[in-house]
């Protein structure tokens, strides 16, 4: 993996931020983009710019076919058996709704039980808390230990036979652990096991047949690709008993005045006009990620994290999470004693360096941290032991 | 004239989570730090929590406001800018 080459296909890296180089550490909130995205995407929109499906003119049947191929692009990378299973959406967020509103809210009943744990982002919370409140679901939400591992036994003891959906995230995004997926799906095996993948498939090889999950859910934006595209992985069997999450054009088969019947999948999930551009572009953020090896994409960011790590440990300095980078993704979470969070991220940005601070959409886990926020630095492909060197010139100056 | 008219304009865009925190810095003789403005910007339930430490930011880039760090209280210290100061008076 050369770092340096990498480099030189981000154009941002190559801007200054208050006068100095950009050291951009805040990759657990959005990746930037290389050129070969960008241009994947101008060239769509100068060359094959038309709308998908029932189009009989030849830029239709381009654009339907490049956004079809990149369906089948997502199901290779992430092992599943073809594109059927593959369902675009906006974001993680959007994915794990649609599994609450066309699986859950169809399926569960009064005293069924939900279980997920406490480091999950908002968005494997919050969805589930509704349910909890509309259908009487029992929501439960397993703890961590001291080191920011999940509770492996506490978690084993809440399932039962009432447990009806496993939603767990494969990484924290505040903690950087990882989750063994096979291990809990061990526990549990005729739960549904949904997965939520926003920090762990750009940054990791990952498997949905290996982990054995019915559902994983992932944001393109995270993974070097555009905004505003996510993906719903789903067992194939498990989506055709599934009920359309939105109604209207391009989901479809027939429509009668009063019925109507859905078309086959993916596009029963994927009403309206699709975010054709979006799929474009999230297929050569892929092809760029193959190119590396996401293997390589993984040793990298362990390298980094054990390099950080070994800088940031002092005395004044609080971690959050596991420290070894064998079961960490490639983030890290600290404060600094007596400094404000959001303060520490500003002095930084004054030299060009950005993180991010604050909640991390993660405000059950912070409070029982016992902390309203955090710092969080994270890693990419791009990212280099110099820019640690630097960040910490940085940081030392200001914890004194 | 011209700077009722500014000053008018330059309201009208903030929302109510900058206004908050211009009248919290309006009202104090002294700088206040980030963690303090932040915490009473919550109070009023505009938004996340990590909301007002964004508009202050956003205030700083527009001129309306300062920032300067101190050692002493580890902290940054916010306060009106003169610009900004001169249009309210």
């Amino acid at each position: 993996m050369n770092i340096e080459e990498i480099r030189k296909d981000f154009p941002i890296l190559k801007r200054k931020i208050n006068g100095k180089q950009l050291i951009y550490f805040d990759n657990n909130a959005t990746t930037q983009k290389p050129v070969q995205v960008i241009n994947a995407i101008k060239n769509f929109y100068e060359t094959y710019n038309a709308n998908i499906h029932r189009g009989i003119h030849t830029l239709s049947q381009e654009a339907s076919e490049m956004y079809e191929d990149a369906h089948k692009k997502v199901a290779d990378f992430i092992g599943a058996n073809d594109m059927q299973e593959i369902i675009f959406v906006r974001n993680t967020t959007e994915a794990i709704n649609l599994v609450m509103y066309s699986y859950a809210m169809e399926n569960l009943e009064r005293g069924d039980e939900i279980l997920t744990t406490i480091m999950e982002h908002h968005s494997n919370l919050v969805p589930w808390q509704y349910l909890e409140q509309k259908k009487g679901i029992k929501l439960k939400i397993a703890d961590i230990k001291d080191d920011g591992t999940l509770d492996l036994d506490q978690f084993k003891q809440m399932i039962n036979e009432k447990t009806k959906i496993i939603a767990i995230t494969h990484i924290s995004n505040v903690l950087g652990t990882i989750n063994d997926i096979k291990k809990i799906r061990k526990m549990k095996k005729d739960a549904i096991l949904l997965v939520d993948g926003a920090q762990s498939v750009p940054h990791m090889p990952v498997n949905v047949k290996k982990m054995d999950c019915d559902f994983l859910t992932f944001s393109a934006h995270k993974m070097l690709g555009p905004i505003g595209i996510g993906v719903l992985y789903g067992k194939k069997e498990l989506l055709e008993k599934m009920k359309p999450f939105l109604y209207g054009g391009d989901m479809i088969s027939k429509v009668e005045q009063h019925k109507s019947t859905f078309a086959i999948l993916p596009w029963k999930f994927e009403a309206g006009t699709s975010n054709i551009v979006g799929g474009v572009g999230l297929a050569a953020a892929i092809d760029y990620l193959n190119k590396i090896g996401m293997q390589n994409v993984r040793d990298h960011e362990k390298e980094l994290v054990k390099y950080f790590l070994e800088k940031l440990e002092d005395r004044n300095t609080i971690i959050y999470g596991p420290k070894d980078p064998e079961i960490k993704g490639g983030c890290i979470s600290f404060n600094i004693k007596g400094f404000n969070y959001h303060d520490i991220a500003s002095l930084l940005d004054k030299s060009g360096i950005a993180i991010r601070s604050g909640h991390h959409c993660a405000q059950p886990l912070l409070k029982r941290l016992g902390t309203t926020g955090t710092c969080r630095a994270s890693f990419y492909i791009y990212n280099t032991k110099e820019e640690i060197d630097k960040f910490f010139d940085i940081l030392n100056k200001i914890r004194g | 004239m011209f700077w009722k008219r500014k000053k008018k304009k330059e309201e009208d865009s903030l929302t109510l989570s900058e206004k908050a925190i211009i009248s919290l810095l309006q009202s104090s003789k002294k700088p206040l730090s980030t963690e303090f403005i932040c915490k009473k910007v919550d109070k009023l339930n505009l938004g996340c929590v990590d909301e007002p430490s964004h508009f202050l930011h956003r205030l700083e880039k527009k001129g309306i406001i300062k920032k300067e760090f101190s050692k002493k209280e580890k902290s940054i210290l916010w306060s009106l800018s003169e610009k900004y100061d001169r249009l309210l008076r």
